[in-house]
């Protein structure tokens, strides 16, 4: 099947990044307030993954939707994905990024999960889709892109 | 979820934010990627020194998918990357590289190699190529030696160092 992904990494995985996300994130807050994530996460979305917001706009999820089952099965994440009508919905029991945390020593941090809230809906942006996400325990969510009602 | 394997391209877009911001800021965010790095490796640095370093980027070899050739020698560790990873994806990004991308390495390696008394003497080569060179000595007339060969070599441009930053002992 032919991949729809940009970037498809492969080799081993280095999650000690994650640490380093949560890191830099904190350290935006701190310095230029929540405006600069809200910024950087917005350009990270459009700009580097250009193809998944543009697929988006156009109400094509399936970048998106091969995007979570890759990564998050190369991280060795607990998670479904499931389409829903036009839209997908992430359901993720064992977040591997927060894990990832722990093991480093730190609490899972919810700035992660802001973070991922930001981009999500900075990816959404322009789309037909409205995104949806739920924290439903420290290392679970729920994510959806769900087409808005009129939208064709 | 930012996957990991995709960190550097947020981390090129966190660069391109902070350099914006004015000279200076970048070098305050170093400090504290070097500041969290040193939970991986300033133990290690400060128990085993030279062999540390060589121990530390075996690891990351193998974890981060590098080309790189890791070498211990009595008095020096150095490594040299063929083919960084880093920069590789950075370049391959449909958003561009920020132009000092290159300069967080020794960004956050410099102050931990400081704080373990090592001199270290890093080689960018070039911030559009995914390669570089590190050298580290315990004795600062070999640093010096090095430094003053790779800047002829190279140019003054793209060798950093810490050499400045360390009181001159020699031989230790």
């Amino acid at each position: 099947m032919k991949s729809n992904l940009r970037y498809k990494s492969t080799g081993e995985v280095h999650k000690d990044f994650h640490g380093l996300t949560c890191a830099t994130l904190h350290y935006l807050i701190d310095n230029y307030g929540m405006e600069s994530v809200r910024e950087i996460l917005k350009n990270t979305a459009q700009k580097v993954y250009k193809t998944m917001h543009l697929a988006l706009m156009s109400g094509d999820c399936s970048e998106l939707t091969e995007w979570w089952k890759y990564y998050l099965d190369r991280e060795g994440g607990v998670f479904s994905v499931e389409g829903q009508g036009d839209g997908v919905r992430l359901v993720v029991r064992d977040c591997p990024a927060l894990r990832h945390l722990v093991k480093l020593g730190q609490m899972p941090d919810p700035v992660l999960c802001e973070a991922t809230c930001i981009f999500n809906e900075a990816l959404a942006e322009g789309s037909p889709f409205a995104v949806e996400f739920e924290r439903t325990g420290d290392f679970s969510c729920v994510q959806a892109f769900r087409r808005r009602e009129g939208d064709a | 979820m930012i996957p990991s394997d995709h960190f550097v391209r947020f981390y090129n877009e966190v660069f391109k934010y902070i350099v914006a911001k004015g000279p200076g800021e970048i070098r305050s965010y170093y400090e504290r990627v070097s500041k969290n790095q040193e939970y991986h490796c300033l133990d290690l640095f400060k128990a085993k020194g030279l062999e540390g370093m060589h121990e530390y980027w075996e690891h990351i070899k193998v974890e981060e998918n590098c080309d790189m050739a890791n070498h211990l020698e009595p008095d020096c560790y150095w490594f040299e990357f063929f083919s960084c990873p880093s920069l590789s994806k950075v370049v391959d990004n449909d958003a561009g590289a920020c132009p000092q991308y290159c300069n967080h390495c020794p960004g956050w390696i410099l102050p931990i190699m400081t704080k373990t008394g090592h001199f270290a003497v890093y080689n960018l080569i070039s911030r559009t190529e995914p390669r570089c060179m590190m050298f580290v000595y315990r004795d600062r007339t070999k640093a010096e030696r090095k430094k003053a060969e790779l800047v002829a070599r190279y140019g003054a441009d793209v060798i950093l160092d810490n050499l400045g930053e360390l009181a001159g002992k020699a031989g230790a």
